[in-house]
């Protein structure tokens, strides 16, 4: 038994050991960070967020199980800690509104800058950003997190073959999408 | 194995996410041999999926370990304040058993008498209570001699803290409001009679000081608490007052209160 497994150390912590959070801090903080900047475009909330996640580990870490997976919980506690700060935060859906009015903005600012940047990565971006929150999510969690097709299935309560049919019609919308804005 | 369209997306899946067993690999690799069309389609949305590479997120910033580290200690500091203690166990102990409960409960009342304060406690606690009362008092009737007005004010508000005036507080109160060369004095000290307006020395002393006043705003200040705790007899005093008053706003103010406490 390796004993610096994410799963052996979260159960250190469930017993009370709760410095070995430490480690998973640095594991996982930077993969919080760009899950919530990628849900919320916002630096500063993300960090929010992630010191959120992580007092809420402390908190329930005695509903941790002997045969849990970390990655599945503590992602699991990350949407919860997205979904809440949503719900609680009204102006968050205005933020997302202005952010293509700042994108543009800050084209006009650094056109040359901008220039430079691929049209396609920019309308790519565009068009992840008007993906449902939902849609959004998923792409966040399977693309840039690298979290197993398996485990999202288990944080969604869905079968592993549902969830890749879902992404596979995401990455279409997302390609149809960024093919208008290119047109 | 024969893939349909379905099975061959999801494998398709798989190996972008880097994560496809060889058979696997195999067969959809055939599949897409046979099927041109979603080979095209698929080889597109790769090209989409690779292109998420090229998305650069910004970093945190310092600031955000130094938050977890700080979240840490506080953790660990709350930690060693609950941690369980002898304390804890005792209070187990006695709330297991009715009889380990019935004499602690017995011990608690001995202790309990044995702490209670005696006789000869609580005389000492009452004399140094009106040995600060008193003290307090002298230092009101030190401080209502002083030249300078703030330090009279002063005096006045401390009379308003005394939890019974004696008679010679009263006395220098009433005396400050009748005599005192500064308004805002008279005024304080007006305030703090007020809180005595249940003994009939201090109403009369403040229909009499009505005689006395020149200042406008005393006057009309010493109307108001007149009118407010119903003082009938002040009528005629004020009556005089408002004949012989120049000032328009007060004589008004006068006959308002007039009209009022005999309205009542």
């Amino acid at each position: 038994m390796n004993l610096l497994e994410d799963h052996n150390l979260m159960l250190k912590v469930k017993e009370g050991e709760v410095e070995k959070l430490n480690l998973l801090y640095k594991r996982y903080s930077r993969r919080f960070f760009g899950f919530f900047y990628g849900m919320t475009n916002d630096g500063a909330t993300s960090e929010d967020l992630v010191q959120n996640v992580f007092m809420r580990i402390l908190k329930y870490k005695h509903t941790y199980k002997e045969n849990g997976d970390f990655e599945v919980w503590a992602f699991q506690m990350a949407r919860n800690v997205h979904h809440d700060h949503y719900r609680k935060n009204k102006r968050y859906a205005f933020q997302e509104d202005m952010n293509p009015y700042e994108e543009r903005l800050s084209e006009a600012k650094n056109q040359e800058v901008e220039m430079e940047k691929s049209d396609e990565l920019n309308y790519l971006k565009k068009a992840l950003a008007s993906l449902s929150d939902e849609k959004r999510e998923l792409i966040e969690l399977v693309r840039f997190q690298k979290v197993k097709y398996a485990k999202v299935a288990e944080m969604l309560g869905v079968t592993e073959s549902a969830i890749k049919v879902r992404v596979h019609r995401i990455l279409k919308e997302l390609r149809e999408s960024y093919i208008k804005l290119d047109a | 194995m024969k893939l349909t369209k379905k099975k061959a997306e999801e494998l398709w899946q798989d190996k972008l996410a880097g994560d496809i067993s060889e058979n696997d690999e195999k067969a959809l690799a055939q599949f897409l041999d046979a099927n041109p069309e979603v080979a095209t389609e698929l080889k597109d949305l790769e090209q989409t999926w690779d292109l998420f590479e090229e998305i650069e997120r910004p970093e945190p910033s310092e600031k955000m370990d130094a938050r977890f580290e700080g979240m840490m200690e506080a953790y660990k500091e709350k930690q060693k304040a609950v941690r369980p203690n002898v304390l804890d166990w005792i209070v187990e102990r006695m709330t297991r058993s009715w009889q380990v409960g019935l004499a602690s409960l017995v011990m608690g009342l001995f202790i309990g008498w044995w702490m209670l304060p005696s006789q000869n406690q609580k005389e000492d606690i009452q004399q140094l209570s009106s040995e600060i009362q008193s003290m307090k008092e002298m230092m009101m009737l030190t401080l209502i001699e002083q030249p300078k007005a703030h330090e009279r004010i002063r005096a006045v508000n401390l009379a308003a803290e005394l939890p019974k005036a004696d008679e010679k507080v009263i006395n220098a109160l009433i005396a400050t409001l009748n005599n005192d060369e500064n308004v805002n004095v008279r005024l304080a000290s007006l305030e703090s009679l007020v809180r005595y307006v249940d003994q009939s020395n201090v109403r009369q002393a403040l229909v009499d000081a009505l005689t006395t006043q020149d200042s406008p705003l005393v006057l009309v200040a010493i109307a108001d608490v007149l009118v407010a705790i119903q003082e009938k007899s002040s009528v005629e005093t004020l009556e005089k007052l408002e004949e012989t008053t120049e000032e328009g706003f007060v004589k008004e103010k006068l006959n308002e209160s007039i009209k009022t406490l005999k309205s009542t």
